[in-house]
């Protein structure tokens, strides 16, 4: 046999054992044991189902649905682990019952680490409410009662858990504890119990002694009646605040911490349905996010696509100036990279027009000594072309400068022009110029 | 006898059902063919 088959057997092995377990409510033996199995073989995968439920039966959903999902991750199809998700769904939810068992269960284990066992009670108890088969909430509720000395009540719940997990070490020796300490109670309560004889005496039995009372006093003394009034009066009051009172101050504390638990229950069951509309918020302020930015998008494409048309228009029409003003408006990021060499060829050709229009009223302006028009127009056409006309743009726009006094650009033009177009005809009288400025 | 306080000591919060997936994704799936795939390799890596 392989050493595969013999693992393959193993796990099967276990799982049996986990069966059998399952089958008598030894759910800590059946979770040990079908453990055992998957870490012999990961996809055993009736060996997971039945984990699942065994989890599920001791009120660990979680546990449960993590493993029915790896389950499910394993094989997807014919899987009854999808029918059992399918099936405690609805008790899953932020609001539904297994949530708030456990939360509620937390809550509990919160407030009896505080010391508030009391409050740790209440909760407890709602929680064993919901899901009687909640194992952990039992122990911790059995644990509070013993530490509490209500040993009967301890045993009850106990004896309760202890037909959903039998074998359960943990429930065996709080049970084994509750039983013995109410034993012990027992003893001492029939220690001192009164037994009628058959002469009609009462006797008390105390420890080893027997106290015997006559069945019949008589005394007819007045003082002794008085006295005896007054003895009834005074055990009177002092039953009244020695057991009266005391119950009646637990009864209002045992309410107020009802109340308090029922607070805290409205407060966690609100915050939840906050969380849940929360969630919603964001989710609608992403779609809208979503939406306003395609708005935009589809606003910025609608621009590009009205000033394209406008500069073709125009470009068409012979009025190059507005074909133009429409391409330096084109916002050439939003073309579309199938365009990208149409509209390369189309802003060549506004640009050549443009810049020649430009360039006659640039040369029209310095020849009418307006210095300072023609240097708005040579600027623009830079802009669009920095060597136009073999650097004659860059030339007329340093001499532009150098004729109105601002000899610091002049010089930083010259040496564009120097630099940019150093074989063109006006760059050794952009040479001579710079020397002069520079001297 | 049981001492309270250790007692309490042992008992844990419970995972809330919003942690389910973190509990998927911790889980630790290693099984034996794994561990024996694992040894092989490591047998291999050491005869070389």
């Amino acid at each position: 046999m392989s050493s595969y088959s013999k693992i393959l057997q193993f796990s099967n092995f276990y799982y049996n054992k986990g069966l059998i377990c399952a089958e008598v409510h030894d759910m800590s033996g059946a979770i040990d044991n079908l453990s055992k199995s998957l870490r012999y073989n990961k996809n055993n995968i009736d060996a997971r189902n039945l984990l699942g439920l065994c989890y599920y039966e001791i009120g660990e959903c979680v546990f449960a649905l993590r493993e029915w999902v790896i389950s499910i991750n394993i094989k997807s199809e014919d899987n009854l682990a999808a029918e059992y998700i399918d099936d405690i769904q609805p008790d899953i939810t932020r609001t539904g019952k297994f949530s708030q068992c456990i939360k509620k269960y937390n809550q509990a284990l919160l407030y009896a680490n505080e010391g508030n066992e009391d409050l740790a009670i209440v909760q407890l108890k709602r929680v064993i409410g919901i899901n009687p088969k909640f194992v952990k909430a039992a122990l911790l509720l059995g644990l509070l009662y013993i530490h509490n000395e209500q040993y009967k009540e301890a045993v009850n719940v106990l004896e309760a858990i202890a037909k959903v997990d039998a074998n359960n070490t943990t429930l065996i020796r709080y049970l084994k504890e509750a039983r013995e300490e109410l034993a012990k109670k027992d003893e001492k309560k029939s220690k001192g119990k009164k037994t009628i004889t058959d002469d009609g005496t009462v006797a008390y039995i105390s420890e080893n002694d027997t106290i015997i009372k006559p069945s019949h006093f008589r005394d007819n003394a007045t003082l002794n009646t008085m006295v005896n009034i007054i003895f009834g009066l005074v055990v009177g009051i002092l039953i009244g605040v020695f057991l009266i009172v005391p119950g009646v101050k637990r009864e209002a504390s045992r309410e107020s911490a009802q109340k308090l638990v029922d607070a805290n229950n409205n407060i966690a069951t609100k915050n939840a349905a906050i969380k849940d509309y929360q969630d919603k918020i964001n989710d609608l302020t992403k779609k809208l996010n979503a939406l306003s930015d395609s708005e935009e998008s589809t606003n910025t494409n609608m621009s590009f696509y009205k000033n394209l048309l406008a500069m073709y228009v125009s470009f068409n029409n012979g009025e190059y100036r507005e074909a133009g003003e429409a391409l330096s408006k084109i916002n050439e990021d939003s073309i579309e990279p199938d365009y990208k060499d149409i509209y390369e060829k189309l802003k060549n050709q506004v640009n050549d027009k443009y810049c020649q229009m430009l360039y006659a009223e640039a040369g029209g302006n310095y020849n009418q000594g307006n210095y300072e028009d023609a240097i708005v127009v040579f600027e623009k056409i830079i802009q669009l072309n920095p060597t136009y006309g073999d650097g004659n743009a860059l030339y007329f726009l340093a001499q532009s400068y150098r004729l109105t006094g601002d000899n610091q650009k002049a010089i930083t033009y010259y040496q564009r022009l120097i630099n940019e177009c150093p074989d063109s005809a006006k760059a050794a009288n952009a040479k001579s110029h710079l020397e002069r400025l520079t001297k | 006898m049981i001492n309270f306080e250790e007692e309490l000591k042992k008992f844990k919060p419970s995972l809330e059902v919003e942690e389910a997936e973190e509990a998927i994704y911790n889980k630790n799936l290693d099984d034996m063919t794994d561990v024996l795939q694992e040894m092989l390799k490591e047998a291999r890596r050491v005869q070389r």
